[in-house]
């Protein structure tokens, strides 16, 4: 029954209209996100955590469409990190495709050999810091689809990605001003901590919008 | 109707300011954190339309802030791919020069085989393909990081939640 509390929230904390029985918007004011009581009349019908349409979807998959989609993006980009070393082994199609990783990933990361992890013999197609971010931003979009974080974050989000932020920026600026020596492990850790509190935020974020991408969004007039 | 040029001159802003980062030798190298340079246009391109919007400000929604990124990216990959060919071709590769010299002062001793293709890199002139390869890819790349640095923008400045009963 616990677990029932906390899946299905009785309140609706997206940013829809309000609408009446018939659809018809009940408030002038186009967009708020205050809690509105869980029920038919009162919700937005759309698949947010306080409708019934959501519930249902809950009830028989766990996840809707657009959190699978994101989830499934983001398990392509790590994979992608995690797979190139290994592609990188091998010649024709494997290689090449290495190939185009290492390039596309330069763009985003300095891949420098000394702060990169290995797998077999060949470094990951981004630094430690990266690879950290990346993969514990799958862990946490994770952990922010199956326990509704955008409840918990929503309020404080800009407070919440400034602290996650700070060892991070700690660590790379004091590094570079010669007071700190940036380690393996500082950078994991600051890592970590960086794509975990990204993702506790940024993840429903995005999910809204893969769901509003999606073909059998309406959205009102 | 006066919505979409305020929309567009601030990714605009936002778009170039990231190809400005990216571009420049140097300050480029924000990039390396995940491009945070990149980030930071999709963001300052939300900012930029908050400050334009004024009164309006609590009109703003996430898919105003996803199609400011999405402007930004595609202004940031334009601009930042003319400014880094025509520094190409008037300084030459001095982006990979002063990544050498880090090299360099960090002590970084390379492989031969390495070293001998880093200054056949740095060597290398710019052709069309390899151009339209690395335009396809900083597209690509920029897109989707001025996206997530506006959703991040949107996670910054969206409007305050006003109770149902104000109306």
């Amino acid at each position: 029954m616990a677990m029932r509390k906390k899946y299905f929230p009785h309140y609706c904390l997206y940013d829809h209209r309000r609408l009446d029985s018939a659809g018809a918007v009940l408030l002038a004011t186009t967009r708020f996100s205050t809690p509105i009581p869980h029920s038919s009349d009162l919700c937005c019908g759309k698949l947010c955590p306080g409708s019934k349409k959501h519930t249902v979807a809950r009830k028989h998959k766990m996840m809707t469409k657009a959190e699978y989609i994101f989830l499934l993006l983001l398990l392509l980009w790590c994979g992608a990190i995690l797979l190139t070393p290994v592609a990188a082994q091998y010649g024709g199609i494997a290689g090449a495709s290495a190939e185009v990783s290492y390039r596309v990933f330069g763009h985003v990361c300095h891949q420098w050999d000394s702060h990169s992890f290995h797998i077999a013999g060949r470094k990951l197609p981004v630094c430690i810091r990266c690879s950290m971010i990346y993969l514990s931003f799958l862990v946490g979009s994770l952990i922010a689809v199956l326990s509704n974080a955008k409840k918990l974050f929503s309020k404080n989000a800009k407070y919440v990605l400034l602290a996650v932020l700070s060892p991070l920026l700690l660590d790379v600026i004091l590094n570079m001003a010669g007071i700190h020596q940036s380690t393996t492990l500082s950078r994991i850790v600051s890592g970590a901590i960086a794509g975990t509190g990204f993702s506790l935020v940024l993840a429903p974020v995005c999910i809204d919008v893969v769901h509003s991408l999606l073909p059998s969004h309406k959205p009102f007039e | 109707m006066t919505e979409n040029p305020k929309k567009f001159m601030a990714a605009l802003y936002g778009g170039l300011t990231a190809a400005g980062i990216s571009a420049i030798p140097g300050l480029n190298l924000v990039n390396c954190f995940c491009c945070a340079g990149i980030l930071l246009g999709g963001f300052l391109a939300v900012f930029f339309y908050q400050q334009e919007l004024g009164d309006d400000a609590d009109t703003l929604t996430n898919s105003d802030c996803m199609q400011l990124g999405v402007w930004a990216g595609f202004i940031a990959a334009v601009a930042g791919t003319v400014v880094t060919v025509a520094v190409l071709l008037t300084f030459g590769n001095v982006a990979a020069e002063i990544m050498m010299a880090i090299f360099h002062k960090m002590r970084v001793d390379f492989p031969p085989d390495l070293q001998q293709a880093l200054d056949q890199a740095i060597a290398e002139k710019a052709t069309v393909v390899s151009i339209m390869v690395s335009f396809v890819i900083t597209l690509a790349v920029d897109v989707l990081f001025t996206v997530l640095g506006a959703l991040l923008g949107w996670v910054a400045f969206k409007p305050k939640p006003h109770s149902p009963m104000q109306g």
